[in-house]
């Protein structure tokens, strides 16, 4: 696989364990360059374990991660702090640095990945703020923003280093509808003008098939489905199915798996 | 290792050329830098024909000579934007900002 290959991040058989836990058995996905892909499930089933392969934090038990080109786990701890410069990662809490004003905080990975001039690194800033309307928040404290506002912050501090890759890990977790709004269409820009594979691993259905290209339902360490957000959800697969239409009881169940009620409640103990 | 440059192809016409991004900005900014002020032409032009892969880096060395051309009471305009700094212009608001040639 070269870098000139039409899928920017490949995963390959990979499994995943926690202790005697498996997270994924044998997985296959494929994220198409330059695509808004969408990663969902039912909370808990493992996306976040997902991302943190493709970014490297964790190794997988057995299988491949390829990204641009490089297969991670055989990577260098250098190579693989050269390659994490071409992924910019949206974190679900925004997770921006509270005692850091806007300016600061979007400049931060410039400082601490570039030797830019001062004048520069302004350049970047007040460019990537424009880019997320923010511009005119340079001077704010994190607390001065409202929730949408912060996640527009932290895209454009995820965007300072323009990545090749973009990373949304849950973007849509307590947006109210006009921010989600501003988040979709942003998210969508730029992937379309600046060519960012962009992956976005989300539970919100309507939001995340509003704007993906194309979807992996996750879910029982398996992929449960793939497709186009169309395809999905006019899938005969039941547990899709289940999960397209947001019904509570189906292939998965409602319960978490538990003792007898009447014997949890009214004794054998 | 120079991966990128800006070079005085004749009198006022600037040459950027090579990948601007992180690790060649800082060079390329000071050697312009110089250009412009050595230059005697009073309109100085910036062509990017010779880019070949830019990112937002490149975007800033243009902001970067405009402010250096205003300092020096000279016109700067800016010839042959590629389409990588363009879509990145674009997304950035600076395509009514930067000094482009029609």
């Amino acid at each position: 696989m070269s870098a000139g290959n039409e899928y920017a991040v490949e995963l390959k058989g990979v499994s995943f364990k926690r202790g005697d836990r498996a997270i994924f058995n044998d997985i296959d996905i494929r994220l198409p360059r330059g695509k808004v892909t969408g990663i969902m499930g039912p909370s808990g089933c493992g996306k976040t374990t997902l991302l943190r392969l493709i970014g490297a934090e964790l190794k997988p038990s057995q299988g491949e991660v390829w990204v641009n080109g490089q297969n991670l786990p055989q990577l260098s701890r250098s190579e693989l702090f050269d390659m994490r410069k071409q992924m910019g990662v949206l974190f679900q809490s925004g997770a921006l640095f509270t005692d850091l004003d806007v300016f600061e905080n979007v400049a931060f990975p410039l400082r601490v990945h570039t030797k830019l001039p001062e004048e520069m690194i302004r350049d970047i800033v007040l460019m990537k703020l424009q880019a997320v309307g923010l511009r005119g928040a340079v001077d704010l404290m994190p607390d001065e923003l409202s929730g949408g506002m912060k996640r527009r912050v932290a895209l454009a501090r995820a965007i300072a280093l323009d990545p090749q890759i973009l990373i949304y890990d849950e973007p849509f977790v307590g947006q109210d509808p006009i921010a989600m709004g501003v988040l979709v269409r942003l998210i969508r820009l730029l992937t379309d003008a600046l060519g960012i594979t962009s992956i976005v691993v989300s539970h919100d259905l309507a939001e995340t098939a509003s704007i993906a290209d194309y979807l992996y339902v996750v879910g029982d360490t398996q992929v449960l489905g793939q497709g186009t957000p169309e395809e999905l959800m006019n899938s005969d697969n039941p547990r899709i199915r289940q999960f397209m239409k947001g019904t509570p009881d189906g292939p998965v169940p409602f319960h978490f798996p538990a003792a007898n009620y009447r014997e949890d409640l009214l004794g054998g103990r | 290792m120079s991966r990128a440059s800006i070079v005085e192809q004749a009198p006022g016409l600037l040459l950027l050329s090579g990948e601007l991004d992180y690790r060649s900005g800082p060079q390329v900014r000071e050697d312009g830098r110089r250009l412009l002020q050595a230059s005697a032409a009073a309109t100085c032009v910036i062509d990017c024909a010779g880019v070949l892969r830019a990112s937002s880096v490149g975007l800033s060395l243009l902001l970067a000579f405009m402010r250096d051309a205003q300092a020096l009471g000279k016109t700067l305009e800016v010839r042959a934007l590629p389409e990588d700094m363009r879509q990145i212009a674009g997304v950035s608001g600076l395509l009514e900002i930067l000094p482009l040639q029609a």
